[in-house]
């Protein structure tokens, strides 16, 4: 396999790439802005340079729409990328699992479960300004990281097949449940549906910088443990010889992406296929090392993630469609041809 | 780091007195208060029947299973007190196959040997590289750097694996049957690498083997392992004899000269397997311990 791609372009491409989808996604919509218009607007906000803009012809309303409607909505999809993509790199290291992605931990199904309470029950309490869904989402989260790490425990022995188990059941019992509460509480079907199907629409500020701090906060600590991650995938036994402390790495990493993704689903709902493919695209470009697969993940989801919000909430205008269809739309026939060629064993990543 | 300096010094001797290892889930114990000493620059093999403990020995002198009863030291340190990466700077393993479920390449795979000498958070920098390329040089995988691990065959597996631990640049380096899954001519360039590590660049190695003429023709000492414990220790010819063999194996053997080089060859006799019933602690009895 040789990469004829340099890799400090790929990072300046993808980096080209993410300003100018902002700029992009933020004039086209219900309401039509000019890209130099938008791109003006946004440029008159940026902390020094701003004041070097012609700001005479901007209407309130286009204000408005760029900065308090889209623009905080781009940055949570972006953000909300970024995190599942990073989380399903790492995941799919320490699980030694190709086919792993942030979903098979149980941690979508918990938010899921503590929305579909909110939503059904009515209850609302905020915390952090991100609304009460969301609050009652990451509650539900983190709730089961905490059971899924104690059930994988059981019998003494931590594995990775313990690990994976433990998430699977979880969540298909937190599935039922979810169920169980829509069947209970039909008028509020709809809701609780559009929810898991994952949507950026209801995006403010507040869970922009929420998403943003965690996101950031936990590639920080995931990055120095790149080295020591290549060598965790090889196996603990292979690990350890090396002098790696297999489990607490992998206890570390797991608590790192699962807190990332909890954050993102809560915010966002479930959006399926981003954590799962954009590392594998990656691995296709920049080769395994986690070195170049995290930073490049978390770029190329951000990117991802964008263009399917715009198309989300464009295609079928003024109505929106779920993200969540949208990534799956691309990404389901493109897991599948993983699937196959993993089968077939010529994977040449 | 001064004050820990003992603890980087290349070890002399490894001893173990009175291991013991009982695994859940196994019935009886796989190491029974094994005593054995080794020593710097021979080039050991370990043999003994399946389950007899070969495995689980090399794994705790390691440290890849904790010392539960019984001691390891390392010239008189016990091994609990060396932290992993110095540990990992003394002693090398080389596994028969590690997981290849995300797909790195071979260069990337020696690479990886050189994580116990770069610092905490760190990344490699270019006399790891150097190191790597004259680790993969020196085993003759230079040229497959790029290939991806997964595609690799057996004998091309162990030579990066063994690749990997030179690139380590322990003097200890212990391998678990490294051999035993390589066709004839792989079987004879992997021990003709291990005994140049030792006879050239002095590296004491410890290998567990199944072949008891691959040992008799490589191996300087011999630990022969029965039932977790130490059945026999010492210079090759004098261990491997066919009553004491016979006694470990169930197998009646009888030696026959080779012409030329002077080989003692041990040979089995066809139809002289004995059942040994309860007494041999048999996989199918109580799980394989290896896994446990």
């Amino acid at each position: 396999m040789k990469r004829k791609i340099a890799v400090p372009f790929i990072y300046f491409a993808l980096t080209v790439c993410i300003l100018a989808l902002i700029v992009g996604a933020s004039s086209v919509g219900a309401a039509g802005i000019g890209v130099f218009r938008s791109l003006r607007i946004l440029f008159s906000r940026l902390p020094l340079l701003g004041n070097l803009a012609d700001q005479s012809d901007f209407r309130p309303s286009d204000l408005t729409i760029v900065l308090m409607i889209r623009l905080p909505r781009i940055l949570l999809a972006g953000f909300a990328g970024c995190g599942l993509s990073m989380s399903g790199a790492v995941l799919q290291g320490v699980l030694r699992n190709p086919l792993a992605d942030p979903q098979v931990l149980g941690i979508s199904s918990g938010a899921a479960f503590g929305a579909a309470i909110a939503i059904a029950f009515g209850f609302s309490v905020t915390a952090w300004g991100i609304g009460g869904i969301a609050s009652f989402a990451l509650i539900g989260a983190l709730l089961t990281i905490l059971v899924v790490w104690r059930i994988s425990f059981i019998g003494g022995k931590e594995s990775v097949v313990g690990i994976l188990l433990a998430g699977i059941s979880v969540s298909s019992l937190l599935t039922s449940a979810i169920t169980l509460i829509m069947v209970m509480r039909r008028e509020q079907l709809e809701k609780v549906y559009m929810w898991m199907l994952g949507s950026f629409s209801s995006a403010t500020y507040p869970k922009t910088v929420f998403l943003g701090v965690i996101t950031l906060v936990s590639l920080l600590f995931i990055l120095p443990s790149c080295f020591s991650l290549d060598v965790l995938a090889t196996g603990d036994d292979s690990a350890e010889s090396l002098g790696i402390d297999a489990r607490r790495l992998r206890r570390r990493m797991i608590v790192l992406s699962s807190l990332c993704v909890a954050a993102c689903v809560s915010v966002s709902g479930i959006i399926g296929f981003v954590g799962l493919i954009v590392p594998h695209i990656v691995r296709l470009m920049a080769g395994s090392r986690n070195r170049r697969l995290i930073p490049m993940s978390c770029l190329a989801g951000a990117i991802f993630m964008i263009l399917c919000d715009t198309v989300a909430r464009t295609l079928a205008a003024p109505a929106e469609i779920p993200v969540g269809a949208i990534t799956a739309v691309i990404g389901a026939p493109f897991f599948l041809f993983l699937l196959a060629r993993t089968r077939g064993g010529g994977v040449r990543v | 780091m001064s004050g820990r300096d003992d603890f980087l010094k290349p070890p002399r001797q490894i001893t173990v007195e009175k291991l013991t290892w009982r695994p859940d889930s196994a019935c009886g114990p796989v190491l029974d208060h094994l005593d054995c000493i080794l020593e710097e620059g021979c080039f050991y093999g370990i043999i003994g029947p399946n389950g007899s403990g070969k495995t689980s020995l090399i794994r705790h002198l390691l440290r890849l299973i904790r010392v539960e009863e019984g001691e390891v030291r390392i010239d008189g340190i016990n091994i609990s007190r060396f932290r992993r990466k110095e540990l990992a700077r003394l002693l090398s393993y080389v596994p028969q196959k590690i997981e290849t479920g995300i797909r790195f390449t071979v260069e990337e795979t020696v690479m990886m040997g050189r994580n116990p000498h770069i610092r905490t958070f760190g990344y490699p920098d270019r006399k790891d590289r150097e190191e790597v390329i004259a680790a993969m040089k020196s085993t003759g995988i230079g040229d497959m750097a790029a290939k991806s691990m997964s595609v690799l065959s057996g004998g091309e597996t162990q030579r990066v694996l063994l690749a990997r631990s030179v690139a380590q640049g322990c003097p200890w380096l212990f391998l678990d049957e490294p051999v035993s899954n390589l066709d004839i001519y792989h079987q004879f360039m992997m021990m003709d690498m291990l005994r140049d590590l030792n006879r050239r660049e002095g590296k004491t190695i410890v290998c567990v083997l199944h072949d008891i003429n691959l040992a008799s023709m490589y191996c300087d000492r011999i630990l022969v392992i029965e039932k977790g414990q130490v059945a026999a220790m010492g210079e090759t010819s004098d261990v491997l004899t066919p009553s004491l063999l016979e006694g470990v194996y169930g197998v009646s053997f009888r030696v026959a000269e080779a012409s030329g080089e002077g080989t003692r060859m041990l040979v089995p006799i066809p139809g002289s397997a004995r059942y040994r019933g309860e007494e041999h602690r048999g996989e199918s009895l109580c799980g394989d311990p290896k896994k446990a």
